[in-house]
């Protein structure tokens, strides 16, 4: 247990607004092993965005810590200073829209050397004033990595600005922003849904060759099967702020156990013949149903699932599941 | 960006030509005898039928207009009816005090509208962006006569701590004629008794015509800054570890001030029409009191010859504009 790089214990978060208190992440729990990539799946609106952001020590403007640990080995992320320390430095992050995410009156060159800035690298001489001779260091990194990145000709990309590239070389520069600092865990919010499907497969294939080569533990979000089994190590389920069912690639996709892990695979259209879906819809934060969130919505509900919330119990398989109706099998 | 500079220039031509010819027809059907101004009021009809004769007033006004385009192209622009002396002397006497009030009304307006403006978007919702909100309301509905009235009735008849009206004290000798902006000359002559008192006579001038525009440029500056601080870059620049003023200053700054920048290339021109009423109230012998006066005495010559500088300047502004958001912003580089 204690070798885990990232563990997320029994997070629950709330955001009082002027609908008033969305409990947006409640028990939220699964843990990150060093240079295994783990997927986050669930639908939009789930929290997955919500709990990236508090890993990184940046919770909802608002947000309330009602329970729960996140710790990066050992260390306090929920503290905001602690997490200032290991954001950026040990903790990389690789964000959605690639179209979005830089300033676009900035080189992509200085954009990323400002990363580097203010984490350093950790080679870096101890205390030493930010000057030319590592602005350099940090300059000749940086080509490093967006050369391991396939940028072409990555000298001259530094000074250029971020419209004259594609989506794709974008997102490649964003992900040698987050190697670049050489974390050990890099957190990537659907690093894939901004681009086409042939760009996607690219990235995706760079993402697992990098996390393997830089052995570096990747905390994946995304909503699509597919991406899970291609990149995936092991993947935790949310349902509505709730962490379902956590398991490996196989266990979950293979034989999934928590009601709403199945259907949510059946939508996937390259898993079913005919577009299903699942009835209903996700209740709102806002108004909570009791006990399992997921339960207005599931063929197996029972008065048990409504009247308190299933723990998220250890499987014999090895997998962590919140389901009372699979709790015999544990 | 030099191709770019020629074409701007080049089109400002037919922009002028066809302010002029407005201007010209305006003028000419407005129903005032310019010659009628330039002999006097002991002329008798046939000193002014010679005085049309010898101006050419008789031709028909296509002839007119055109005569008064050659001329002008070799920089006669005829004599004032008014000074006697010719429209072309008088101006570059009256240029630099407008240029003078105009530019330090302009750098004002920038500097505090965007200081304002960033402060009240870094804070969002606080009681300073309430206040500049409001200031902003205020100034923004403030005619610029009235609030130069109230100026000079604060300041120079209560307080009494700054001059009433003109450039420099009475009698007191203008520094050495270098570019005409005494504030300039005086500086690099060394009298800084005259720089200061320069200063002291440009504050209230200078504020009343800004007034709108530091309330333009600030709200223009707010909603940019507060735009970029939500913006999906800035949230990325925080989850990679930028330090919070890092990303202000200047990620999120310098991005937040494309918007303003062209809102000041506009409110140029507003700046000026503003100068024609602040000059008349502080006696600055600048173009915009002179523009009065032509007005005023129906001295045509006078009037065409303002008209084209001061859209020639309006036009050149323009041009500094879109340079300095070419700076700002690589798109529009490209475009350039
Ligand atoms: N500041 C906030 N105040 C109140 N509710 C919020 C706030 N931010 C997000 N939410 C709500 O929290 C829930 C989770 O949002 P989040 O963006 O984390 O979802 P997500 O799983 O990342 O979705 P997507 O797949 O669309 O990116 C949503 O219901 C959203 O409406
Ligand atoms: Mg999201």
């Amino acid at each position: 247990m204690s070798d885990d790089i990232l563990s997320v214990r029994d997070l629950k978060l709330s955001v009082k607004g002027d609908a008033g208190l969305a409990q947006i992440l409640d028990h939220v729990d699964f843990a990150v092993k060093p240079g295994e990539v783990m997927g986050l799946v669930g639908e939009s609106g789930c929290g997955k965005s919500t709990l990236i952001r508090t890993i990184l020590g940046l919770p909802p403007k608002g947000a309330r810590i009602d329970s729960g640990t996140v710790a990066f080995r050992g260390r306090n992320l929920l503290d905001p200073k602690e997490a200032q320390q290991i954001r950026g430095r040990e903790i990389g992050f690789i964000p959605q829209d690639p179209f979005q995410a830089f300033n676009p009156v900035f080189t992509v060159g200085a954009q990323i050397l400002e990363i580097l800035r203010w984490s350093g690298l950790p080679d870096d001489p101890k205390g030493a004033r930010y000057d030319k001779s590592l602005r350099a260091r940090h300059k000749a990194r940086l080509i490093e990595v967006l050369r391991a990145v396939q940028i072409p000709d990555p000298e001259e990309a530094l000074d250029r600005y971020p419209h004259q590239f594609s989506g794709g070389q974008r997102q490649r520069i964003l992900i040698a922003g987050a190697l670049a600092t050489r974390p050990s865990l890099i957190l990537a919010d659907e690093p894939t849904t901004a681009l086409d499907v042939t760009t996607q497969m690219q990235i995706l294939r760079l993402l697992r060759e990098l996390a393997a080569d830089y052995n570096v533990a990747m905390l994946f979000v995304t909503h699509d099967f597919g991406v899970v089994a291609q990149i995936c190590d092991r993947v935790s389920v949310m349902y509505a702020g709730q962490t379902v069912e956590t398991g490996t690639t196989p266990q979950i996709i293979d034989g999934p156990r928590h009601p709403y892990t199945g259907m949510l695979m059946a939508c996937h259209p390259e898993r079913s013949t005919e577009i299903t879906g699942i009835p209903g819809q996700v209740s709102s934060p806002l108004t909570p149903p009791p006990g399992c969130r997921f339960a207005p919505r599931c063929p197996r509900a029972t008065e048990a699932c409504t009247s308190a919330r299933p723990g998220l119990l250890n499987s014999r398989d090895g997998r962590q599941l919140a389901c009372v109706h699979e709790e015999e099998f544990a | 960006m030099l191709l770019f500079l020629i074409r701007r220039l080049i089109l400002i031509i037919p922009v002028l030509l066809g302010l002029l010819l407005l201007t010209f027809l305006m003028l000419r059907l407005g129903g005032n005898d310019p010659a009628a101004a330039i002999a006097g009021d002991n002329a008798t009809p046939e000193m002014i039928e010679r005085i049309r004769e010898d101006l050419g007033l008789n031709d028909p006004l296509p002839v007119q207009f055109w005569d008064y385009l050659v001329r002008a192209a070799h920089g006669d622009f005829g004599v004032s009816a008014y000074s006697q002396r010719p429209v072309g002397i008088d101006i570059l006497d009256r240029l630099p005090a407008t240029l003078e009030l105009t530019i330090v009304a302009l750098v004002l307006a920038s500097v505090l509208g965007i200081t304002f403006g960033a402060l009240a978007g870094i804070w969002r919702n606080s009681i300073f962006d309430h206040t500049v909100r409001v200031v902003s309301v205020a100034g923004l509905a403030t005619a610029s006569f009235w609030f130069a009235i109230m100026l000079q009735l604060v300041f120079s008849m209560g307080l009494e701590i700054l001059p009433l009206r003109g450039r420099l004290p009475t009698g007191w000798t203008p520094p050495p004629d270098i570019t005409g902006l005494y504030l300039v000359d005086s500086l690099v002559t060394g009298q800084f008794a005259t720089f200061w008192y320069a200063f002291l006579h440009l504050v209230m001038p200078a504020v009343t015509i800004s007034l709108g525009g530091i309330a333009t440029i600030a709200r223009f500056t707010r909603s940019a800054v507060v735009a970029a601080m939500h913006s999906e870059y800035a949230a990325y620049e925080q989850a990679v570890g930028y330090p919070r003023r890092r990303i202000l200053m200047p990620y999120v700054l310098r991005n937040s001030l494309v918007t303003p920048v062209t809102q000041i290339g506009l409110l140029f021109g507003a700046f000026v029409s503003s100068a024609v009423a602040v000059e008349s109230v502080f006696d600055w012998p600048g173009l915009g009191s002179y523009l009065v006066e032509a007005i005023f005495t129906s001295d045509f010559n006078a009037v065409l010859a303002v008209t084209l500088v001061i859209g020639a300047i309006y036009g050149v502004v323009n041009i500094l504009v879109d340079m300095t958001q070419g700076l700002l912003d690589p798109r529009v580089a490209e475009t350039m």
